[in-house]
């Protein structure tokens, strides 16, 4: 529950970032912060499935919910990145979240690959997995970055 | 790690950090925000931080790690931080091409993505010489990700 917390964190205070420079006010940065806590969810619950697929004997032989910890425990690793985008943003003045999250994503997702590997996962299924789940979220955000844009202009 | 030449190491993490402040440079000239002596200045300071500032972040993570078990010796530590950067190398010569050929500019899009690219084997490398205190890792490779965004934006604004 406090790794999901986490997850929801740090990618709502990366959305609400990015809002800032969809439109003005705080409408597009608190829908894009409630978007980035909805990614953040669709990111372990992928990340879990994945792992869970493609470990079966660490599954027979530890159970599934290593795996599952695995996937909760790489949220830890979406924090430098988002502190490092509010820094960037809020202190450096960048526009530049889109790098952190993608980042972000892929770094966590690669932890948990390595963590399902130290306990006992293939290497090449894992980095495919963990990749996968990484690649999939990071272009749903840029999907979702360019809808909302699109649709506050409308 | 032991085999891998401390030039080679630290040529990687020179060299990366060179280009990358090198892209940034062109960036600068080319909106008429710096001089060809500012481009030399601030690629030479790429390659002092990515030299002699990865190794003091380096040894600051051997000294901050060892009251935590840490028993890798300094020059795994040095070594494998410098080499931590080969993602970033790998984004700054792409993104010198694209800056070059394209006319882009990289500094931002290529080279620090490739500096947070690394951060991830940075992270990698924490974890090891923590013990996988993971909490740990993530405060120390925050602030040295920090320091590294600190420093290239002070250079840039001078």
């Amino acid at each position: 529950m406090v790794y999901r917390a986490v997850a929801g964190l740090c990618l709502a205070a990366l959305g609400g970032v990015t809002g800032r420079h969809v439109g003005t006010g705080w409408l597009p940065i608190a829908a894009f912060a409630g978007a980035g806590a909805v990614v953040a969810l669709l990111f372990l619950t992928l990340l879990g499935g994945l792992l869970f697929i493609a470990n079966g004997a660490v599954r027979k032989k530890l159970g599934g919910g290593v795996l599952g910890s695995a996937a909760a425990k790489s949220s830890l690793l979406l924090v430098p990145f988002t502190l490092l985008a509010l820094l960037a943003e809020l202190y450096l003045g960048w526009n530049a979240v889109q790098p952190f999250l993608t980042a972000a994503l892929m770094t966590a997702a690669g932890y948990a690959g390595s963590e399902a590997i130290r306990l006992g996962g293939g290497r090449l299924t894992n980095a495919l997995a963990t990749a996968l789940a990484g690649f999939v979220l990071a272009g749903l955000w840029l999907a979702l970055i360019a809808l909302g844009g699109a649709a506050w202009r409308w | 790690m032991e085999q891998v030449s401390w030039l080679w190491a630290f040529g990687i993490s020179g060299a990366a950090f060179a280009l990358f402040f090198l892209q940034s440079a062109l960036d600068l000239v080319r909106a008429g925000k710096a001089t060809q002596l500012q481009l030399a200045l601030l690629t030479s300071s790429g390659l002092l931080w990515g030299t002699l500032g990865v190794a003091m972040l380096g040894l600051l993570a051997w000294i901050l790690a060892r009251p935590f078990g840490c028993r890798y010796p300094l020059g795994w530590t040095l070594r494998t931080f410098a080499l931590s950067y080969s993602p970033a190398l790998v984004y700054s010569t792409l993104g010198l091409l694209a800056n070059l050929v394209l006319g882009w500019n990289t500094a931002l899009a290529f080279g620090a993505t490739g500096v947070l690219w690394s951060l991830g084997a940075t992270l990698a490398t924490l974890r090891e010489m923590l013990g996988e205190r993971l909490l740990l890792s993530v405060i120390m490779a925050t602030a040295f990700g920090a320091l590294t965004l600190l420093v290239w934006a002070k250079l840039l604004s001078l």
